[in-house]
């Protein structure tokens, strides 16, 4: 039986990092190829040698597809294809391919800026590798070759994130890379066919948490920083540098709007007019309302939100920035920390996850007094928040796109095993299907129904149609043909035709089977009984009386073979074609119950 | 180990060792590990065991308890593995019954646990770890551990199995180490005969006669899966610390090795050519007997053709091995190339004696090579086994070299359609691989690695392919980058290579063709990828071949250059990076160029490339591009003869005052690359050494005044003290270092005071308001040798120099972020 394999290196039972080999139909499929930012050695990339075994992962791989630029997602890829040296195609959408060298970018400096971080890619190893992107449209069908084709679906989360069908001649995966089943700020809610695939891989993050309503996480949002601004203090969002960063300012942004206010928000390095640059181009993967509004007013153009200068955080007075890295690891983010750190008036917003070591952790894990470089001691006196804004679908937005979707069976990655564990139960209880959840290393095999296609000859298909009564599309029809296997195809054609073209002899089968019937009368009478009562029950039916006294139904022959001791009962044989093997079974059936008495002679 | 981390040490101890608490994240563990691995390779473990009970109770403490978090359990076990690797302190876990509990029968550890992947990838982890001694030889065979670890080998994550398979390997290679006191020495065939004497089987211990037991079994088993296991350990156990164990073990598995390969290989050729390949890797061919060979031999004549592409790119890539064995992995590796170049050519092909003629060979590549995938794939293994020999040293890789420029160029020749076929076979094959692009990609890898063995013949063939591929609109983005590198690589062979004389009147010939017309055309291609593969080609060229006159006057002349200047203004910022760059390289060529006659030359359009570069960096909105134009200008600055003296002085405070207030961190670094370069410009010109010549006499002393005093005008301090506090390391790091290397001059000037200093060391947040309470000015000579001298440059090196990082990595660091997370209430973990 065919099987679908998936062996994740990443993302099975954890949200570390995301990297899943799926084997269909003799195809490798690398789903995403994330970086895990917990580390800063080897160990934040997948080891692909594990799939390998020592070949060439150009070889090994036919394709690697990634769902969107968050680089738990994407991360690793230029690792992949320019230290590895993975060689083949690539495929994302465009927003992604436009974004993942502006995320890569941000990281690689957060590298450079640490000491000790070995074996990372350079800025010509990120162009190189986004020069083997092969850019893909939504609901465009990529035929990868001659068997294996993908098409991309809206998954929401953040601008460019993609759901994928992965389809190798009948078998089919669906992957739903990271997803979010209800609209946001900028952003529509993730959107895909009624494909009924094989199996539908699905992230989990929140696989057992129903989320508040994201208007409450902003309306607190915005009540932390205005209540941090009326108080005279400053607002540090640390942020990367595309993504969530645009929500917020277009959250603030309406905000300041509405309310009259007038402290200054900045976005340090730039980022504000790359990230309009980027919405602009791709103002068609934005939600409704801002595609509707962009005619009059482009949301991503801030009247509030003014480029940083460091000399502006000494300035006095309340204000509110916007900087990378998002984790406080270096950089701008750091040094304003640094400078405000010390007043209790002052607020650090931290909108997403912080990797262990970072100043971001240490913060949010309450820590105050925190070691700088020369032995320093930071205090820090400033409000601490946490508010995550991460874009994914709780646990009814996954039921809900499996229901959307009706897959034969579901796999779990990205979440926590327990979590896991839950949702798998409630799945499985719910649309009874099987939910797979392999942990990192392990290989999930799915068994698939074979579906082999088969060419029908035309004259098969008039022939068996001029026969019956007019076919009903809802119902499956019984073909009988030959089977020929040659040249790697398959057709069904007429027996008649199979011998035409085979070049062989025609050998007639017939099967007999003899069937004892109560009746009194002569031989013929009863064969004449038997004649008027097939008329009476297959009326559609050509049915004759030959000259020799025998009944004909199509190929079926009946006779009566001989008289037995016994004057009434009589020997029926019936005999009957393959061809006729329905039929012939029908009237044994028939004649075994006995001749009605009111069948005339 | 620092007294302070001892201090906070049995609070994560207790709080690993208690059940309770959850550990919000694997990654912490894993670092602990990492430091513990570091510390004891400086410390020993008994030392370190002495200043911290707390690691011994907690050991005791998490193996007598059930319900711990299989993630900690997993870290205990490591952690104890590699203490235990310590003999004494094992000895002290065993007679506690501790090592028993944690690594004796894994039911101890309960089933709940054992299911637990990262459980038994602790377990296998821990004992390998402890590997030290043969204490855990003994304890491993009396607890039955060895048969676990077999039975993990088949375990269904492949990290476990792997594992398993790899501890199994270095169990017995490390038993059969210590059953012997031989080491491998000079390798020479007499000793390591007398050590197999000596090491008869019979005096092999339980553990190895236990493993060597079971890789025999699994060696006749009729499962594939079981000899494929054994093969791999095989395999394995050549890679250990002790590679001479499989010199040993030979003897004993020789028989079914043979049975093996007289039987059907259908899933066992490529483990037992792995085993074959890694056993001849780790020994010079004398010391392997020659049966092992003679295996080899009749290995590559019966696994079916795929495979023995393997073996036989194996068999190549070895530094030594009988020669006979060489020419037929040449023969098998080249057959199907051959038969390409047998059923393309119109004459019999004069290299046909590496075509073997059996008749089985030739159907099997007729049959493979006529359906499409089966094609595609084999071309593709092999172009990639040859590129990768190609790679290799030339002296060991002796291969018919035209036989495969032939073939490849044909190959890459059917992929584009210009092969005109003239059998039916070659219909087909063409039809296979027209469009092809893994094909081609392969292809031009190869192509791009054998220029060196090319006449003019293949020359001209080469050439007219490149040609083919870069000037149709149908070839792939990455097919065209190949080509184009592949193209540099045998244009530099025509020019530099033995035969130029012979050989570059044809290049010349060729570019002088439309070359140049099809580059202009690509130049403006709808992907931006192939515009900037030809603009990076472009520079590459005019840099590595500024001295080819004819090449110079070519690319003056040819207006190619105007149209790189048009695409500064490329939508796509890769592009504009790349047409700079470009520009920058083409720069060097210029001498050549200002002798031209022709109108188009550059060198009217010289002049404007600085201010071109200069708005580039005042106004691109992209990084990419400003890094490229400052990088271009400090190379120049570099390469002084590239601008006039005049140029420096109009453009150097423009460039450093731009430079250094780019929000990017790269443009700032070299922007700070090119004010040392002016200071290296400038001090060569005065005598002055940058580098610290001590100058006691009144002259030097003048000199350096005059020198700083340039350095002020033109800007250079403001900048290395604007850069010195930015919030970019690297930044900071390279001002740091320039101010450091101009304090060892100013040194070296007279009536150095410090007068108006008041005694405080500025630091970051204070330097702007130090600075106007000292009254101190960046434009004042004496100033600036006050702010030097007052500066503790070497110790903010020290701290940049170790940054961020020493914070996040620290050991300390790590365990506060282990109590932190213990003591915070919201334990859930999150994602982007």
């Amino acid at each position: 039986m065919p099987e679908i394999k998936v062996t994740p290196l990443g993302a099975g039972q954890d949200v570390g990092r995301s990297c899943i080999l799926v084997s269909i139909g003799g195809k490798n499929v690398m789903l995403d190829c994330g970086m895990h930012m917990g580390y800063n050695d080897d160990r934040r990339f997948p080891d692909f040698s594990y799939i390998t075994q020592n070949g060439r992962l150009t070889e090994f791989l036919d394709c690697v597809i990634i769902s969107h630029f968050h680089l738990d997602h994407c991360g690793a890829l230029p690792y992949m294809s320019e230290m590895i040296g993975y060689d083949g195609p690539i495929y994302m959408t465009h927003p992604t391919k436009a974004i993942c060298p502006i995320l890569l970018e941000d990281y690689r400096k957060i590298t450079v800026d640490k000491k000790g971080e070995t074996n990372f890619f350079t800025s010509q190893m990120i162009k190189d590798c986004m020069k083997k992107v092969v850019a893909v449209h939504l609901h465009q069908t990529v035929q990868v070759d001659d068997e294996l084709e993908i098409k991309a679906y809206y998954a929401g989360h953040v601008l460019g994130a993609a759901m994928v069908l992965i389809r190798v001649g009948s078998e089919s995966v669906v992957y739903t890379g990271d997803y979010n089943m209800t609209p946001d700020r900028h952003l529509g809610a993730a959107w895909i066919d009624k494909c009924r695939p094989d199996l539908f891989i699905s992230e989990s993050t929140y696989a057992t948490t129903i989320r508040d309503s994201k208007r409450c996480r902003e309306r607190d949002f915005l009540k932390k920083v205005h209540d941090a601004i009326e108080r005279g203090g400053k607002v540090l969002i640390p942020v990367f540098a595309l993504g969530r960063a645009q929500e917020l300012c277009i959250l603030l942004e309406t905000f300041w709007e509405r309310m009259n206010l007038k402290a200054p928000i900045y976005f340090s390095t730039g980022l504000t007019e790359k990230a309009n640059h980027y919405y602009k181009l791709f103002i068609t993967w934005t939600n409704q309302k801002i595609r509707k509004t962009f005619v009059q007013r482009n949301m991503f153009e801030f009247k509030h939100i003014k480029a940083f200068d460091r000399t502006y955080a000494d300035n006095p007075g309340p204000m509110v920035v916007f900087a990378t890295p998002g984790m406080l690891h270096a950089g701008q983010s750091l040094q304003i920390f640094r400078k405000w750190a010390g007043n209790d008036k002052n607020m650090v917003i931290m909108p997403g996850y912080c990797v262990q070591g970072t100043v971001g952790h240490k913060i949010l894990s309450g820590q105050r007094k925190l070691e700088m470089e020369g032995r320093q001691t930071l205090e820090v006196k400033m409000q601490v928040e946490y508010m995550s804004f991460s874009a994914h679908a709780d646990a009814k937005g996954i039921m809900q796109l499996i229901r959307q979707v009706e897959p034969q069976n579901v796999l779990l990655v990205h979440g926590e095993a327990k979590k896991m564990g839950f949702l798998k139960e409630k799945i499985e209880q719910e649309f009874s299907i099987n939910c797979y959840m392999p942990a990192n290393g392990e290989t999930a095999s799915i068994v698939t129904n074979p579906n082999i296609p088969v060419d029908i000859s035309l004259g098969l298909l008039k022939g068996d149609s001029s026969l019956g009564p007019v076919p009903d599309s809802k119902k499956p029809k019984l073909m009988h043909g030959t089977l020929i296997i040659k040249d790697n195809s398959l057709r069904l054609v007429s027996p008649e035709q199979a011998v035409k073209e085979l070049g062989l002899s025609e050998h007639h089968l017939r099967y007999t089977c003899k069937v004892q019937i109560q009746d009194h009368h002569s031989e013929q009478d009863t064969l004449n009984r038997i004649y008027n009562h097939l008329k009476n029950i297959l009326k559609d039916y050509p049915i004759q009386h030959l000259p020799d006294g025998s009944v004909m139904v199509e190929s079926i022959l009946i006779k009566i073979s001989a008289m037995s001791d016994d004057q009434s009962t009589k020997d029926v044989l019936v005999s009957w074609t393959y061809q006729d093997e329905e039929l012939g079974s029908y009237l044994i059936t028939l004649l075994k119950k006995g001749l009605p008495q009111s069948i005339a002679l | 180990m620092e007294s302070e981390y001892v201090e906070l040490l049995p609070r994560v101890f207790s709080l690993l060792g208690d059940a309770r608490q959850t550990v919000v994240d694997d990654t912490c563990l894993e670092k602990l590990l990492d430091c513990f691995r570091a510390i004891t390779e400086n410390e020993t473990e008994f030392y370190i065991l002495q200043r911290t009970p707390c690691l011994t109770n907690v050991i005791v403490n998490v193996s007598k308890q059930r319900d711990i978090n299989p993630s900690i359990l997993s870290f205990i076990m490591r952690l104890t593995g590699l203490f235990a690797a310590s003999e004494n302190y094992f000895i002290q876990l065993e007679d506690n019954g501790i090592m028993s509990s944690l690594f004796g029968n894994p039911t101890n550890l309960g089933t709940e646990a054992w299911e637990e992947a990262t459980v038994r990838s602790g377990w296998l982890l821990g004992i390998q770890n402890m590997l030290q001694h043969e204490a855990v030889i003994r304890f491993l065979y009396k607890y039955g551990c060895i048969d676990e670890i077999i039975q993990l080998q088949k375990d269904p994550s492949i990290f476990v199995a792997s594992t398993a398979s790899q501890l199994l390997a270095s169990i017995l290679s490390f038993s059969l180490q210590c059953s012997t006191h031989a080491t491998l020495g000079n390798s020479s065939k007499t000793q390591l005969t007398n050590k197999v004497t000596v090491l008869h089987s019979d005096d092999w211990s339980d553990c190895i006669c236990a493993i060597t037991g079971h890789i025999e079994d699994f060696l006749r088993s009729d499962i594939t899966s079981n000899v494929q296991q054994a093969l791999k350990l095989l395999s394995k156990v050549s890679g250990t610390m002790y590679p001479v164990a499989i010199i040993f073990l030979w003897p004993k598995i020789e028989e079914s090795i043979k049975l093996l390969l007289k039987g059907d290989l259908t899933g066992i050729g490529q483990p037992l050519a792995e085993l074959f390949l890694n056993v001849s890797r780790s020994f010079p061919s004398e010391v392997l007997e020659p049966t092992f060979w003679e295996l080899l031999c009749l290995l590559l004549r019966s696994m079916n053709q795929i495979e023995a592409l393997t073996l036989a790119s194996g068999i190549l890539k070895l530094k030594t091995c009988p020669q006979s064995l060489r020419m037929q992995a040449v023969t098998t590796l080249f057959q199907p190339l051959n038969y390409i170049i047998a059923v393309t050519s119109v004459q019999a092909p004069e290299d046909a004696v590496l075509l073997d003629e059996s008749s089985f060979c030739r159907v099997y590549i007729e049959n493979r090579l006529s359906r499409k995938s089966a094609c595609i794939n084999l071309l593709c293994q092999i172009l990639s086994y040859l590129w990768e020999l190609l790679q290799m040293p030339p002296q060991t890789t002796e291969l018919p070299f035209q036989v495969l420029m032939r073939s490849v160029i044909t190959i890459l020749q059917l992929c584009i359609g210009t092969a005109i076929p003239v059998t039916s076979t070659v219909v087909n094959i063409s039809r296979h691989l027209i469009g092809c692009i893994k094909v081609q990609r392969g292809g031009m890898d190869v192509l791009g690695a054998l220029p060196q063995w090319a006449g003019i013949e293949e020359v001209n063939s080469a050439l007219a392919l490149f040609h083919d591929y870069i000037s149709n609109p149908d070839t792939d983005c990455t097919v065209l980058k190949k080509s184009l590198q592949a193209l540099f690589c045998w244009m530099s062979h025509c020019i530099e290579g033995v035969n130029s004389h012979v050989l570059e009147p044809k290049l010349q010939e060729f570019l002088h063709g439309d070359f140049i017309s099809v580059m202009k055309k690509r130049l403006f291609d709808v992907h931006w990828e192939i515009r900037d593969s030809i603009l990076e080609f472009l520079g590459q060229m005019c840099f590595q071949f500024k001295g080819v006159e004819h090449f110079c006057q070519l690319i003056g002349s040819c207006g190619i250059p105007h149209l790189v200047l048009e695409l500064l203004s490329d939508p796509e910022s890769y592009v504009r990076a790349s047409a700079i760059t470009a520009l920058g390289k083409m720069n060097y060529l210029s001498p050549n160029w200002q002798m031209l006659p022709n109108e188009n030359s550059v060198s009217a359009m010289k002049g404007n490339i600085l201010s071109y570069l200069l708005d580039i960096l005042n106004k691109d909105t992209e990084g990419f591009p400003r890094r490229a134009a400052i990088k271009v200008l400090a190379d120049w600055l570099k390469n002084s003869h590239t601008l006039s003296s005049c140029e420096l002085e109009n453009f150097v405070p423009v460039i450093l005052k731009i430079g250094s207030n780019d929000l990017d961190w790269e443009v700032k670094v070299h922007t700070l690359g090119l004010a040392e370069a002016f200071i290296d410009h400038l001090a060569s010109n005065l005598s002055i050494s940058p580098y610290a010549v001590l100058m006691s006499n009144s002259t030097g002393s003048t000199q350096v005044k005059v020198f700083l005093q340039t350095l002020c005008e033109v800007g250079i301090f403001t900048t290395l003290f604007h850069a010195l506090w930015d919030c970019d390391r690297p930044v900071a790091q390279k001002a740091c270092e320039i101010l450091i290397k101009l304090k060892t001059i100013a040194s070296n000037a007279d009536n150095v005071e410090v007068l108006k200093s008041n005694g405080q060391k500025p630091n970051r947040e204070s330097f702007s308001d130090w600075l106007s309470y000292s009254n101190l000015n960046l434009q004042n000579v004496n100033d600036i040798m006050e702010i030097l001298i007052v500066l503790d440059l070497e110790i903010q090196h020290q701290h940049l120099v170790r940054s961020s990082d020493h914070i996040e990595s620290s050991f300390r660091s790590l365990l506060e972020d282990l109590l932190a997370a213990a003591d915070s209430e919201d334990g859930g973990a999150d994602c982007y």
